[in-house]
């Protein structure tokens, strides 16, 4: 075998408990079978999270991982995914991802690590810094505990210079909030899955890693190799050429207005991934993925800046294009609503969660006048317009004062315990909230676009439109890089990608091919890793034919490691992962029920078309794609002869038992 | 070596030199410039091995480049006893020549904007110290690479 390029080569193992650090190789084979990220946790996992561990016990681990493309000239890469039982998991907490983006993954990896494993609970609150040629300390945190994120992040910065790039837990964390995350600069979160609040339980309040960038000597450590560096350079110029026809101008496409109104704030275009390549909100959304200003907020007398991204800015107003219900659009002025967005990074809250799950559950309870303020324990009114409203929300959230302390084990149990009807909690399933899924904060997601939706909400083990499901509604709306696509472009597209027309089409046929291709996809995405916003390029403005190139991933895993893939076999790691994903789920008890338990939110009326999900129809479009995945349509367990096909042998030997 | 000798080298008058410019409104600070900077000259990866610093600061709302300004009068080019810092005849680059650089520092301590920003800073090749700074991609036919990969137009060749 070749030498492998990209990899820092070494991970590191901490241990809490004990207080001990320990620097491993990296299992080059892993690497080699699994690539990185998502896909080195699951095999990590697959070793050492057994089932039946509780999330905020010291047997839980939080695995962070880079891959090879993170640190390096490639689109996107400078992502980390992170691993371990996640406690916002609802009913029973299970193993699942989270990702983020900001500058911790490809500092980490000029610091000498590809990864880091923490292991046991300290007793006292503890951070830790890892810099220079892998030197590794826990410190004392015991002054950082109950700082907010930003605060945290500012005084590791203070201690251990500029350079440092550090991921922190805030209040909510600390107090074991299952919709607690762990954030990285003003924007950037591991946000779904709870995590913050493993980081809680464990009492590790933060992580910083200072590299020698800013040092005058460069030295061995960290510096990562690459197979083909000018082969790099051609592929980031045809990104560009794909994403937006090259270098492009901000002040040309900066959104001048939302709603009527003008946007007066100062705000430039913000990556919100290192190494990425594009003006994400180009042309289409108003205010994701921004970096703001001294925006004068007048309802809290600061001058506010920060950066916006994803989920974070529906804090300063909700409103879809197609039919939000009335009473959940809202706006604040965009300076109050940073604030508060802020606030919420601050404390460590998820904002899918929070804004898209209880916020929403709770305006529409209020307005249908089934739950008074009194009836929620909410000493103001119930006002999405209000600042001062969701501050409050938020603050007692983190805190767990009062109707915060349900609210912070995340909405599904928090609806539970307040009362809310079922039917008005945006609760999909298995704890997390309403993405891609037609009724919702995503509810412009038309029928039958939201059946595609449904299968991989049903067979993943969180919320898969984070780092999985942006492909599909970005062909069938178009992208921030390319507008909508014609009636006829769009056909030749998914014949193109998924061999029939009918995956766009009216009914259930054809639905399972996009479904499988965008999971295996969504597995290399967070493995490579990639940026899931723009990857996979499946059209493009800026070429003849209006295809991009969906082999752009191969590519560039080729030219960074020395590895040439096609693309199909490169999605053969993907399918790998996501069996090898499917089988800790099955290994800890999931079966087809839990995976038609998405079916009762499905049959809610959608918010465009008031369509419902046909539960016949939906049960044998699962049956297909468990055939098609190689999956045993009664039970959902992967079937022995495709482990091994997939050379998951030792998956199949635990599942079936070792006799052939 | 003779003073007079050193002279003859150095009273040469010094070629202006292009420069890079820097938009900050323009920057979403996704470091693509210092990656294209460290994977072209060394064909490696790692931050410290650009040549062009970025300064995040998410929490103030502001990115900042720092990058040789390719001053007028050179500190670095007069300070260098061994002719190590050298000017680009195309583009006018103050380039050190790594075959001749001695490691001394010289150019380091000259420079006026060293040492709040990092311009100059040296790697050991075979246990010598040799400097480094931005020479803007010398003899690269597309220009300096950070300019190339923008995605933003933030950074600008500007020709004097």
């Amino acid at each position: 075998m070749g030498k492998l390029y990209g990899y820092a080569g070494k991970i590191l193992r901490v241990n809490l408990t004990s207080q001990k650090t320990i620097i491993e190789n990296l299992n080059e084979k892993y690497a080699r079978d699994y690539i990185g990220g998502r896909g080195m946790i699951a095999r990590i996992a697959w070793d050492e999270l057994k089932p039946g561990i509780d999330p905020f016990s010291s047997d839980n681990k939080l695995i962070f991982m880079t891959g090879p493309l993170t640190g390096i000239l490639s689109p996107g890469s400078g992502r980390t995914a992170l691993g371990g039982i996640a406690p916002q998991v609802y009913p029973r907490p299970w193993f699942t991802r989270s990702n983020s983006g900001g500058r911790f993954g490809p500092e980490l990896k000029y610091c000498g690590f590809d990864g880091i494993i923490i292991e046991g609970a300290s007793e006292k609150p503890v951070y830790l810094w890892i810099h220079d040629e892998r030197q590794v300390e826990i410190l004392n945190a015991e002054n950082l505990w109950g700082m907010d994120t930003f605060a945290t992040q500012r005084e590791l910065s203070k201690i251990h210079g500029n350079e440092t790039a550090s991921i922190a837990i805030g209040p909510a964390g600390e107090r074991l909030a299952r919709i607690a995350t762990i954030n990285s600069g003003s924007g950037n979160a591991f946000g779904q899955g709870g995590f913050g609040a493993v980081m809680g339980s464990k009492k590790l309040k933060a992580i910083a890693v200072t590299s020698r960038r800013n040092a005058k000597e460069v030295n061995e450590t960290g510096i990562l190799e690459v197979a083909d560096p000018k082969r790099l350079f051609e592929l980031w110029q045809k990104t560009l050429k794909l994403l937006q026809g090259g270098r492009a101008i901000p002040e040309e496409h900066l959104p001048k207005s939302y709603d009527g109104v003008e946007i007066k704030y100062p705000r430039k275009f913000h990556a919100c991934t290192h190494a990425c390549p594009g003006l994400c909100s180009r042309g289409r959304f108003v205010w994701s993925s921004f970096m703001w200003k001294d925006l004068p907020s007048k309802v809290f007398h600061v001058n506010e800046s920060g950066t916006t991204m994803c989920i974070g800015p529906y804090f300063m107003g909700f409103e879809t294009e197609a039919a939000a219900p009335a009473h959940v659009k809202w706006s604040l002025d965009f300076a109050d609503g940073l604030v508060v967005k802020n606030l919420s990074d601050k404390l460590g809250i998820n904002q899918w969660d929070f804004i898209g799950g209880i916020a929403l559950a709770m305006f529409l309870c209020r307005c249908k006048g089934l739950k008074t303020e009194k009836d929620l324990g909410i000493d103001c009114p119930i006002n999405p317009n209000d600042p001062n409203f969701w501050a409050k929300m938020l603050y007692m959230t983190a805190y767990r004062q009062g109707i915060g302390d349900y609210i912070a084990e995340g909405t599904a149990r928090a609806a539970e315990k307040l009362g809310i009807p079922d039917e008005l909690v945006p609760h999909v399933t298995c704890g997390y909230t309403e993405h891609g899924a037609g009724r919702g904060v995503w509810g412009f997601f038309e029928y039958p676009y939201w059946i595609v939706g449904a299968l991989l909400w049903a067979t993943d083990n969180r919320d898969p439109f984070a780092d999985t499901g942006h492909t599909y509604p970005r062909i069938v709306y178009g992208t921030h890089y390319v507008g909508p696509l014609k009636p006829e472009q769009l056909k030749n597209l998914v014949k193109k990608l998924w061999g029939t027309e009918e995956a766009v089409a009216e009914g259930y046929d054809g639905k399972v091919a996009p479904a499988i291709w965008m999971q295996n996809r969504g597995c290399l995405t967070s493995s490579l890793p990639t940026d899931d916003y723009s990857f996979p390029i499946v059209a493009s403005s800026f070429t003849e034919d209006g295809f991009g190139d969906p082999s752009l991933e191969a590519q560039l895993y080729a030219a960074v490691t020395g590895i040439e893939y096609t693309a199909e076999q490169l999605d053969k790691i993907g399918e790998r992962i996501f069996n090898l994903e499917r089988a800790i789920a099955v290994r800890e008890g999931r079966t087809r029920k839990d995976d038609e338990r998405v079916i009762p939110f499905f049959k809610r009326p959608n918010w465009t078309r008031r369509v419902t999900l046909d539960e016949e129809k939906f049960k044998k479009l699962l049956d297909e794609y468990y055939k098609a995945r190689g999956w045993d349509p009664e039970t959902g367990w992967p079937l022995k002869g495709k482990l091994i096909e997939l050379g998951l042998d030792y998956v199949a030997n635990e599942l079936y038992g070792k006799k052939p | 070596m003779k003073a007079s000798s050193k002279a003859d080298v150095k009273t040469v008058p010094v070629k202006q030199s292009a420069f890079l410019k820097y938009h900050p409104e323009r920057c979403t600070g996704c470091g693509a410039c210092e990656l294209a900077c460290a994977l072209y000259h060394e064909g490696k990866e790692n931050l410290a091995l650009s040549r062009i610093h970025l300064i995040y600061d998410p929490f103030a709302g502001d990115h900042k480049a720092e990058v040789c300004v390719q001053c007028y009068s050179p500190g670095c080019y007069y300070a260098c006893p061994a002719n190590a810092v050298q000017i680009d005849p195309d583009t006018g680059a103050r380039y050190i020549d790594e075959e001749k650089c001695i490691g001394c520092g010289s150019c380091e301590r000259a420079c006026p904007l060293m040492p709040e920003k990092l311009i100059i800073r040296y790697k050991i090749v075979d246990g010598k110290k040799k400097y480094f700074k931005c020479d803007l991609c010398r003899g690269r036919p597309e220009g300096p690479a950070c300019v190339e990969v923008c995605p933003a137009s933030a950074l600008e060749l500007v020709r004097r």
